[in-house]
C-alpha cells in the first residue's frame, strides 16, 4: 500500500467504504420489505417465546420450596434452553419467573416443558399445602415485538445533523474550509458506514445502537479535531511542507490516540460484557451491546485513522485544482 | 511554593476527595441518615429491571379470572358460557361478539380481524411509548390476543436489591401513570363532570357531525418547564379556540373536564371564563405532563386505539429483574471501579509522582461526576456509563498529551518551569479545540436528543466540563506537589538529556 500514490489510496478506500455502504443500505432496504426489517432487530426489539411461572409465597408446613431450582431442573430435563431469565414481583408480592426462548425453539417441546413444570410444582407443593389449590403455574406465550421509537430516532437524527453543522462552523472558524469539509466528510462517512455494517452483517440492533452511534460521532469529533489541530500546528511549524507529507505526519502523530480512545472503550465494552455475563450466568443478553460497541469502535478507527488523512489530501488537492482552473484559462 | 504550604494544600485536597468518596459510597447505619448517594441514583432497565403490564382488550379475560368469577355461582357460569369462548392458544376467554360477526344473516369468523386490530394497537402503543424517550422499552403482542408493555422500573440500587413493594412505591406510581394514560383508547372530549357518563359531553352542544372532529381542535401538546416547575401545554387551533370558548361560556357554573375516551385526564377548565390564549397550561409533574402530551398528540393526529384495554393498577404491574441478572448493577459497578483504579494507577508507572497528580484528578473526576449525576437525577444506563468513561478518557488524554509535550521540552534542555510553561502553551489550543467541540456536541445531544440520548449527553457534558476544569487543576496540583520534592524531573519520571545550567 505504501508504494501506491495517495490519490490511488484515497480511491481504493473510497471504493471500499462506498461498496460497504451501498451494499449495506441496499440489503437493509430489500430486507425491510421482504423480511424482518432494515436492521436485524434484537434485544428489546426482538420477538421471543416465554415460559412464565407465577406463584405466591405461601406458608409451607415445614419446608422451603426452591421453585426456581425446580423449574431449572425440569427445563434442563426437557431439553429446552432459555437465553434469558427475569425474576419479577407484583405489588401484592406475587412472584414471577420468565424464561425467554428464541422463536425457533419448537412449540411442542415448550408445551411439554410447561406441562412438566406444572406437574412437578403440583407434586412438590402438595406435600406442604394440604387441601389448598397449588398457587404456582407455568404458562407458555409467544411474544411478537412491535417497533417504536420513531420520535427518539428523529430527534437523534436532528441532534446528529446539528452536531455536524456545529463542527463545520467551528472548524471553518478555527481551521480552514478544507479542514471543515474533511470533518464533515468523516462524520458522515463513519455514521453511514456504521449503519451499513449493522445492516450488512445483521448485527442485532437494540436501543443501544442509537447511543453507540452517537458515541461514535463523539469519538469521530475528538479524533478528527485532534488531527486537524496537528495539521494546523505542523503547517505553522513547517512552512514548506507539502499537503501529503503534512497529512501523513499529522496522521502519524495522532494515530496512537485515535486508536487508543476506541480501544479503551472497546475494553470497557468487554469488561461490561464479562460483568453482565457473570451476573446473568449467560453470555447472550450481553452479546448485543458488545457487538454494537465493537462495530462502532471499529468504524471509528477505520474512519479516523485510515480514511481521514486521505480525505484531507483529496479535499485539499481538489481545492487547489479548482483554484488553479481560472488562472489556467486566463493564461490560455 | 514552600514545602509546608504544598503539603497542606495536598493534604486538604486528598482529605476532601476521601470525605466525598465516603459520603458517595458508604451508608452510615445511623438512624434517620440517608444511604450513600450512589445507592440512590436511578438505574436503567438493563441494570435494575423493568416494570411490565399485560393489557387485556375489552372482551378478553384471563382463564384464572374466568374461573374465579364463576366459582360457586351457577348462574354466572351459565352466563359466561353463553358469552365467552375459550381460546386455547392464548389461555384466555374471549367474548363471542369479538370472535364472530353477522354478515348477511350468517355468522362468520372475525377473530383474524380482531387480532389485526390488537396488532395495530400494539404498533400504536410502541409509537406512543417510544415518544416517552425511555432508555429502553418493549411492546409485544402476547399469543395474538394480549399486549405486554415493559418500561424501565427506574429503581435505585437499594430498591432493586430489596424486593419489597413498599420501598418501590414511587416506581409503581410513575409506571402506573405512564402505563394507564399512554394506553388510553378513544377520542378527546370535554365533559361537565369528573365521572364519565354518556350524557355529560359538552362538545355535543357544537353539533359536530363527527365526534372525532373535536380531536382536530387540538394542534398538539408539549411539556412546558420554567424554573423547575412543569406544566402541560396544550395548543389549540383557531377553530378549536373559538369552539372551546363557545363551550366554556355556555354556562357560568362549575368546571369542564378534558377526557380521552372514558378516561378523565384530570385537566379542568372554569366554566364561564373565556380563554385568553390559544395555548393552555396545566401545572403537573414532569412525568404526568409527558404522559398527557404523548396521549393528546397521538389522538390529535388521528391515531386512536382500535380496542379499549384493561385499566392498570399496582396489582397488575410486575417489576422484574434485569435480563442481565439480579446483580447486574453490582457487577457493572465493579467494572467501573476497576476502570477508575486502572486509570488512576497505570500512569503512576510511567510518570511516577506526576502520575499521582493525575490519579488525584481521576478520583476527583469520578466523585464529581457521581455527585452531579445524583444531584441532577440522571438515570444511569450502560450507555451512560460509556459516556462517563469517554469523559475520563478525555481527561486522561488531555493530561498525557500535555505531559508528553512537557517531556519533549525537557529533552531540549529547558528548565523544569520553562518546560511546563511551554509544554502547556503548545498543547493548550489543541486541548481547547477538542473540549469546545465535544462540549458543544454534548450540549446538542442533551437539548435536542430525548431519553437515553439526552441522559448520555448530559453525563458527557458534565464529564467534558469536569475534564476541562481538571486539566487546568492538574497544572496547579503539579506545581503544588512538585514543590515537595527537590528533583522535579524525577518527580515526573522524565529523564534529563541535557544538564541544567546552574
Amino acid at each position: 500500500m505504501n508504494k501506491l500514490s495517495n490519490e490511488l489510496k484515497f480511491r481504493i478506500l473510497a471504493i471500499i467504504s462506498c461498496v460497504v455502504i451501498v451494499i449495506g443500505m441496499a440489503l437493509g432496504t430489500v430486507l425491510h420489505f421482504v423480511s424482518n426489517g432494515f436492521f436485524n432487530y434484537g434485544g428489546e426489539y426482538s420477538s421471543y417465546k416465554s415460559i412464565t411461572v407465577s406463584y405466591s409465597i405461601v406458608e409451607l408446613n415445614g419446608g422451603d420450596v426452591d421453585i426456581e431450582g425446580i423449574c431449572a431442573d425440569v427445563l434442563d430435563a426437557s431439553g429446552v434452553k432459555y437465553y434469558a431469565k427475569t425474576n419479577g414481583s407484583s405489588f401484592s408480592d406475587e412472584k414471577q419467573i420468565e424464561y425467554r426462548f428464541s422463536t425457533s425453539v419448537d412449540n411442542s417441546a415448550l408445551q411439554t416443558a410447561v406441562k412438566n413444570i406444572n406437574n412437578k410444582l403440583k407434586e412438590v407443593l402438595s406435600k406442604y399445602i394440604d387441601g389448598e389449590t397449588v398457587k404456582a403455574q407455568a404458562t407458555l406465550a409467544e411474544q411478537t415485538a412491535e417497533l417504536g421509537g420513531g420520535y427518539t430516532l428523529w430527534r437523534a437524527a436532528v441532534a446528529l445533523a446539528v452536531i455536524v453543522v456545529a463542527q463545520l462552523i467551528y472548524t471553518m472558524i478555527r481551521f480552514r474550509f478544507s479542514a471543515a469539509f474533511t470533518a464533515i466528510a468523516i462524520d458522515l462517512h463513519n455514521i453511514a458506514l456504521y449503519a451499513a455494517v449493522l445492516a450488512l452483517c445483521r448485527v442485532p440492533v437494540s436501543s443501544s445502537a442509537l447511543v453507540f452511534g452517537i458515541i461514535l460521532t463523539l469519538v469521530t469529533v475528538l479524533g478528527v479535531t485532534f488531527m486537524l489541530e496537528r495539521i494546523k500546528r505542523n503547517a505553522k511549524e513547517n512552512a514548506n511542507i507539502g499537503v501529503e507529507e503534512l497529512a501523513e505526519l499529522s496522521a502519524r502523530q495522532t494515530r496512537k490516540t485515535n486508536i487508543a480512545v476506541p480501544a479503551i472503550l472497546a475494553v470497557t465494552a468487554v469488561l461490561f460484557f464479562v460483568a453482565t455475563a457473570i451476573s446473568s450466568l449467560s453470555v447472550i443478553p450481553a452479546l448485543i451491546p458488545m457487538a454494537l460497541a465493537f462495530t462502532s469502535f471499529a468504524v471509528a478507527v477505520y474512519g479516523n485513522v485510515i480514511v481521514a488523512p486521505y480525505v484531507y489530501i483529496f479535499i485539499k488537492n481538489t481545492g487547489k485544482k479548482i483554484a488553479a482552473k481560472p488562472s489556467k484559462k486566463k493564461g490560455n | 511554593m514552600g514545602k509546608v504550604k504544598s503539603a497542606i494544600i495536598t493534604a486538604l485536597l486528598v482529605a476532601a476527595i476521601i470525605v466525598l468518596t465516603l459520603f458517595a459510597t458508604i451508608s452510615f447505619g445511623v438512624s434517620g441518615s440517608n444511604d450513600a448517594f450512589m445507592m440512590n441514583i436511578p438505574l436503567g432497565s438493563e441494570l435494575a429491571g423493568e416494570a411490565s403490564v399485560i393489557f387485556y382488550p375489552e372482551g378478553v379475560i384471563a382463564e384464572a379470572k374466568y374461573k374465579s368469577d364463576i366459582y360457586g355461582n351457577t348462574e354466572k357460569e351459565k352466563e359466561y358460557a353463553d358469552k365467552y369462548e375459550y381460546v386455547e392458544s392464548a389461555n384466555v376467554y374471549v367474548e363471542k361478539d369479538k370472535l364472530y360477526k353477522m354478515v348477511d344473516g350468517s355468522e362468520v369468523d372475525a377473530r383474524d380481524e380482531f387480532i389485526v386490530g390488537i396488532k395495530a394497537d400494539a404498533a400504536l402503543l410502541a409509537e406512543r411509548f417510544g415518544d416517552k424517550g425511555y432508555s429502553s422499552y418493549s411492546v409485544t403482542v402476547l399469543n395474538g390476543y394480549l399486549i405486554k408493555v415493559s418500561i424501565p422500573a427506574d429503581l435505585t440500587y437499594v430498591q432493586a436489591g430489596l424486593d419489597d413493594a413498599t420501598l418501590r412505591n414511587s416506581a409503581y406510581a410513575i409506571a402506573n401513570h405512564a402505563l394507564n394514560y399512554i394506553s388510553v383508547e378513544g377520542a378527546l372530549s370535554i365533559r361537565s363532570e369528573e365521572t364519565y357518563s354518556d350524557t355529560n359531553a359538552l362538545y355535543k352542544e357544537l353539533d359536530l357531525n363527527n365526534p372525532n372532529k373535536f380531536n382536530s381542535f387540538f394542534k398538539g401538546a408539549s411539556v412546558f418547564q420554567r424554573a423547575g416547575t412543569y406544566a402541560l401545554k396544550i395548543d389549540l387551533t383557531d377553530e378549536g379556540f373559538e369552539n372551546m370558548n363557545k363551550i366554556l361560556t355556555n354556562s357560568s357554573d362549575g368546571n369542564a373536564y378534558l377526557y380521552a375516551g372514558k378516561t378523565s385526564l384530570q385537566l379542568s377548565f372554569q366554566m364561564g371564563q373565556e380563554l385568553q390564549e390559544k395555548s393552555l397550561y396545566f401545572q403537573s409533574t414532569k412525568d404526568s405532563s409527558e404522559d398527557y402530551a404523548i396521549l393528546i398528540n397521538s389522538i390529535a393526529h388521528g391515531k386512536m386505539l382500535t380496542n379499549a384495554y384493561s385499566d392498570v393498577d399496582n396489582e397488575n404491574i410486575v417489576i422484574s429483574s434485569s435480563v442481565a441478572g439480579k446483580n447486574a448493577a453490582m457487577a457493572v459497578g465493579i467494572v467501573i471501579l476497576l476502570i477508575v483504579v486502572l486509570a488512576a494507577a497505570l500512569p503512576i508507572i510511567k510518570y511516577k509522582l506526576l502520575g499521582l497528580v493525575n490519579a488525584l484528578m481521576v478520583l476527583t473526576y469520578s466523585v464529581a461526576l457521581l455527585t452531579a449525576v445524583y444531584l441532577i437525577g440522571i438515570q444511569i444506563t450502560i450507555s451512560g456509563l460509556f459516556a462517563a468513561v469517554l469523559g475520563l478518557v478525555l481527561l486522561s488524554f488531555s493530561n498525557f498529551f500535555t505531559f508528553e509535550a512537557v517531556r519533549r521540552e525537557t529533552a531540549l534542555g529547558r528548565t523544569f518551569e520553562s518546560s511546563v510553561k511551554i509544554g502547556y502553551k503548545r498543547s493548550m489550543l489543541g486541548i481547547i479545540d477538542i473540549h469546545v467541540m465535544l462540549i458543544v456536541a454534548a450540549i446538542i445531544m442533551t437539548l435536542v436528543g430525548v431519553g437515553e440520548l439526552s441522559a448520555c449527553g448530559l453525563i458527557f457534558l458534565v464529564g467534558s466540563v469536569a475534564s476541562f476544569v481538571l486539566y487546568w487543576f492538574t497544572r496547579f496540583m503539579w506545581y503544588v506537589m512538585a514543590s515537595l520534592v527537590r528533583d522535579k524531573f524525577a518527580f515526573c519520571g522524565y529523564a534529563r538529556e541535557v544538564e541544567e545550567d546552574e
